[in-house]
């Protein structure tokens, strides 16, 4: 059960990434087999993946898969570094909280517009977005609390010294 | 244009420094600028270019090329690649060095990915090269060297997401790359032969391997070996799309690792699907970001003034070129190598195809050139996957790779200047 809450985001990912392979790889079969096809396969592939994508850029965040590197953080005495990772994690909760606000404004203006081929709100859609800015922020504010405590824990162990 | 038009890209510099990731660097700049230099566009409008860059078929092809490869990297089919690039190349003085730069060769066909390659064969064919006397600094400069012809070779995922964005054809630029790769591949070899020679290391076998032998092998290799050209030719006779091409892959390597090589099982399939996640929401969050980041630039007309530079050296191609690569090796020495592709590519193709280069073989001079800098120090991408794998020390890495470098230089020199070589394969089809 904690495995599945730890991997939370990663399921989800997956299970979409998983659907949008299945319905191309079906629709491919369907074409030279039995020469049809579904007319919906392109809106859906890519409407599971667009849920795909960003939950997984949580994930991928969560675990720090992203492509940054660290070259200034290293080259500082290993005191500064948390302080460092404070104001980095401040920021990464600016920018994410930024983009998940934006992300409310554009889903619920684009509630009334259709998809182009099933008809469904593009919320659906656009919604991929908030769920995943929305789990980033959630995490940056976890690594930011997690560097108070190490400052904090650091300084309880210094006084009792 | 106002004053403060460049600094956004000062700002992106600034946040990737202190280790913000790129993506992110590139949203929080252009969000700001959009925020507080330049009111005039509605910010939520940006969010409008998440969905259309995203969303979109063609796109799919991406996941689904990294999801065959990592497939394949469970399905067993690397150990018969490695006996048959030991069957190839084993009898060459420096054997399992050679062996290791023909297994870059071979795993191209089945995986795009320079960081999947140089992972597999630092774990696997580093300590074997140590047992048999190769110093660990050499043994892992080569295997990353070696890695940076994985991605030339198609199907490679920086090939697709090139021909996405130049809007060329995914089954020319495939082809494209065979000359280049193997040109790499004959250039590393080479550097491998005279440095075995004057360290004193040996051939694995005596002598070659007989003919017989070797068709054996390539029977026991064949449907690995067959993946590349069953994609190119379907794709060239118009069988499916190259988003098909990825979808059925993905099957195909599904089946061989199951059936064939049998070394596939359900329970590799979370670490398979795990590993696809992270990988392609970190390529779509870049094109995602640079796609954002490109509205800023076209609002300040950068790409303009950038055109504007370049066409300083109208008629003379091969200085632009020089210049160009100078460019590209020194941001793929601090950025990854597909980064580089999806932020610079957009802004450099109307340019130099402009002026008679053709967007194919511009292609694979930046595909080239971005994977020479995921070897090079201080950051290159291929080059911290090798050493934290065998932990050798960054300092003798710099010492061991230098002629390998040099090496690879040569041959992004001959494809850069001598484009028949390039298009000759593509100009076929």
């Amino acid at each position: 059960m904690n495995n599945i809450m730890k991997n939370l985001e990663e399921i989800v990912s997956g299970l979409f990434l998983v659907a949008t392979v299945i319905v191309v790889i079906l629709n491919v079969i369907l074409r030279y087999v039995f020469n049809t096809g579904f007319y919906w396969v392109e809106e859906v592939a890519t409407t599971c993946f667009i849920w795909s994508v960003f939950i997984g850029v949580s994930a991928a965040y969560k675990h720090k898969m992203h492509i940054g590197i660290d070259m200034i953080t290293t080259l500082m005495p290993k005191n500064a570094q948390v302080y460092v990772s404070l104001v980095i994690n401040s920021l990464m909760i600016l920018i994410n909280g930024y983009i998940f606000y934006l992300s409310v404004v554009f889903t619920r203006a684009s509630a009334i517009k259709p998809t182009a081929v099933l008809g469904i709100s593009s919320s659906w859609v656009s919604g991929s977005i908030l769920v995943g800015f929305a789990l980033v922020t959630f995490h940056a504010c976890r690594f930011f609390i997690h560097d108070i405590m190490v400052i904090k824990n650091r300084n309880v162990v210094e006084d009792a010294q | 244009m106002s004053e403060l038009a460049f600094l956004p890209v000062f700002v992106v510099f600034i946040l990737y420094f202190s280790s913000i990731p790129i993506a992110f660097a590139l949203f929080a700049s252009a969000l700001a600028y959009f925020t507080f230099i330049n009111t005039g566009s509605p910010v939520d409008l940006l969010l409008q270019k998440f969905v259309t860059s995203t969303s979109s078929f063609p796109l799919l092809a991406v996941p689904f090329f990294i999801l065959a490869g990592e497939i394949m990297n469970y399905s067993g089919i690397s150990s018969s690649l490695m006996k048959m690039a030991e069957v190839l190349t084993g009898h060459m003085r420096g054997g399992l060095a050679q062996v290791n730069v023909m297994l870059s060769v071979l795993m191209g066909g089945i995986s795009g990915s320079a960081n999947a390659d140089a992972a597999m064969q630092a774990k696997i064919l580093v300590p074997e090269m140590e047992k048999r006397g190769f110093s660990k600094g050499f043994a892992t400069a080569i295997t990353s060297a070696s890695s940076a012809i994985a991605p030339v070779i198609p199907p490679g995922i920086n090939l697709i997401i090139y021909a996405l964005i130049a809007k060329v054809s995914v089954a020319k630029i495939f082809i494209a790359g065979y000359f280049p790769g193997l040109l790499m591949c004959v250039c590393l070899m080479v550097t491998v032969a005279l440095m075995s020679k004057k360290r004193g290391y040996q051939p694995m076998r005596d002598k070659m391997a007989s003919p017989g032998e070797m068709i054996a092998q390539m029977r026991h290799s064949f449907w690995a070996l067959f993946l590349p050209f069953g994609i190119i030719l379907g794709l060239r006779y118009g069988m499916f799309t190259p988003t098909e091409a990825g979808a059925i892959a993905v099957l195909y390597c599904s089946l061989i690792g199951f059936f064939v090589y049998r070394k596939l099982k359900l329970r590799h399939f979370p670490a398979i699907i795990k590993n696809t996640v992270y990988a392609t929401s970190s390529v779509v969050l870049l094109l995602v970001a640079a796609s954002v980041f490109s509205y800023y630039m076209s609002w300040e007309r950068i790409p303009q003034q950038i055109t504007q530079i370049l066409m300083e050296f109208k008629g003379q191609t091969y200085i632009m070129l020089l210049m160009i690569n100078l460019l590209l090796l020194v941001l793929g020495m601090f950025l990854e190598g597909g980064a580089v592709l999806i932020i610079i590519a957009p802004l450099l193709v109307p340019v130099v195809v402009s002026m008679g280069v053709d967007p194919i073989h511009f292609g694979i001079i930046m595909i080239v050139n971005i994977m020479i800098g995921g070897v090079t120090p201080p950051f290159g991408t291929m080059m911290f996957t090798t050493c934290s794998i065998t932990n050798l020390p960054i300092a003798e890495f710099v010492r061991e790779i230098i002629p390998f470098i040099l090496a690879l230089l040569v041959a992004l020199l001959v494809v850069t200047y001598v484009p028949y070589l390039v298009m000759f394969l593509p100009n076929l089809i």
